[in-house]
């Protein structure tokens, strides 16, 4: 007893500092955190980017047994599933052949009116390697980043419908934020209204419509699309079809499907190019050609005038 | 099954290490991308406190500390907070483990409770003080309730797959002498 105690005797204070300063060190990152987020989120991107694709061997696999064992389940309805898919198949032929007809005459339309589109999105496709890990958060990450030109900000997309967007970026991992996430907000329009709105994540399956400005316009089931208000986002892409919630509040059920994401499509979105100069008076030509002077062409008739008496 | 104190003491801790990192790891997996389910216990903190309170040689300080700050950097917590927490509350329980051997378990789960409650209110009162966004209540809770609910089974996980006994006083004893 005697020798532990003399042995305590000197490991407690050393302990005891250790501790201290490893708790600082921990309470520092903290408050180093709050203080400069983006450095310290850059760091733990860096960190996320060194962890996770080593866990990629083994995830792959991992998450596809238990999607497998999930899918199961879905087996033994194989007969009425088959039934109702063919039943649908028959419907979007239908609508399939009416999509092209209506394409090519829209197609013709815009060309005979000269009007102007944007440009095709491209898209880089990523898989999905791991989710936030944390119920309270609603991100994934994916397998590519900023090698493959990724940047903050863009959108990402499931083969249907807008997914979320890239916040956080390593080297060869992307941080996507997802709609539900309570971090994120998406400007939106709503279809046949055009009444504009955001999207206000809130840790649900359905976010709510937020700002909207005549809520008896919109109607359950008017589509929603992006509105690229901001300049940030690119628009026109599908987020889902206005729902009500229980609460009476409008929500969207998001078209696309959240139970499957295994690859997304980044959107490569260029910034929209900004218009600098305030649209300068519009004036008549100068007639005469050596007029360097910008006062000159304020007024015009007189200086024109002094211009002919010198001259 | 080993002889040596020593490199028994690595083994645990290297098991220790490997327990974290499975669970970080069916944390990552993008199974659940839909929200709304059901948050899961804080399998992470149950281990480290079960450790502490057997053998607290096996879990050193900067273990903890390390898988909690790892584990805050890939769940997109604010780096650092939760991490120093359960330092602290590790700490606490390393310093009266040698009083919990008397006790029976259910007081060991009351302390372990009421630690995980401290904790809980602890990193709310910090959030709000930083102005930092907090999760939802509802989910806090059920998470705390569930973890405090798992705790024994964590326990006997510990116990009998792992064989992480409290030392008898010879154990403890040699250690002392070996380290």
């Amino acid at each position: 007893m005697a020798k532990e105690n003399t042995s305590e005797f000197y490991i407690r204070p050393i302990r005891r500092i250790l501790t201290a300063l490893v708790v600082l060190f921990l309470a520092g990152t903290f408050i180093l955190w709050r203080i400069d987020s983006p450095r310290v989120e850059r760091f733990r991107a860096a960190i996320v980017d060194r962890i996770v694709p080593s866990f990629e061997w083994a995830m792959a696999p991992v998450t596809a047994l238990a999607d497998m064992a999930e899918n199961f389940q879905s087996y033994q309805k194989l007969y009425e599933q088959n039934q109702q898919l063919r039943r649908e198949l028959q419907q979007m032929k239908a609508w399939k052949e009416a999509a092209l007809q209506l394409e090519q005459k829209n197609a013709k339309l815009l060309d005979l009116n000269k009007v102007r589109l944007d440009p095709k999105l491209t898209y880089i496709t990523g898989v999905v390697l791991a989710d936030s890990g944390s119920p309270f958060r609603q991100s994934v990450l994916v397998n590519v980043g900023a090698r493959d030109g990724i940047r903050d900000g863009w959108a990402a997309v499931d083969g249907l419908g807008l997914v979320g967007r890239i916040s956080g970026l390593g080297q060869r991992t992307a941080r996507v934020i997802l709609l539900t996430d309570s971090n994120s907000r998406i400007p939106v329009t709503i279809q046949p209204s055009g009444q504009k709105a955001i999207l206000a994540g809130d840790n649900t399956a359905a976010p709510p419509l937020e700002f909207l400005e005549k809520p008896e316009l919109v109607r359950p089931g008017d589509s929603v699309i992006s509105s690229g208000d901001g300049g940030v986002f690119p628009a026109g892409l599908l987020v889902g079809r206005v729902a009500e919630g229980a609460d009476r509040r409008l929500r969207v059920r998001l078209a696309a499907d959240y139970e499957r994401l295994e690859y997304l499509r980044i959107l490569r979105s260029r910034p929209a190019e900004p218009i600098t100069s305030p649209g300068s008076l519009l004036t008549p030509p100068a007639p005469s050609a050596p007029n360097t002077s910008m006062n000159g062409s304020d007024s015009l008739p007189p200086s024109t005038a002094a211009d002919d008496g010198d001259g | 099954m080993v002889d040596f104190p020593q490199a028994r003491i690595w083994l645990y801790r290297l098991l220790f290490l490997g327990i974290s990192g499975l669970i970080i790891f069916f944390h990552l997996l993008p199974l659940r991308t839909t929200p709304g389910a059901w948050p899961g216990p804080d399998l992470l903190q149950a281990f480290a406190y079960a450790f502490v309170l057997r053998r607290p040689e096996y879990v050193p300080l900067l273990l903890i500390a390390s898988v909690m700050f790892i584990a805050d950097m890939l769940f997109q917590r604010p780096p650092g907070l939760q991490a120093a927490l359960v330092v602290i509350a590790s700490e606490f329980l390393r310093r009266r483990h040698h009083l919990m051997r008397d006790l029976p378990f259910l007081a060991e789960w009351g302390i372990v409770a009421a630690l995980l409650i401290a904790l809980t209110l602890a990193q709310r009162l910090i959030l709000v003080l930083f102005l930092v966004p907090r999760p939802a209540l509802g989910p806090t809770l059920i998470q705390l309730a569930i973890t405090i609910a798992v705790y024994p089974l964590v326990v006997v996980i510990t116990r009998h797959i792992f064989g992480v006994r409290m030392a008898t006083p010879a154990e403890r004893d040699a250690v002392r002498i070996g380290t």
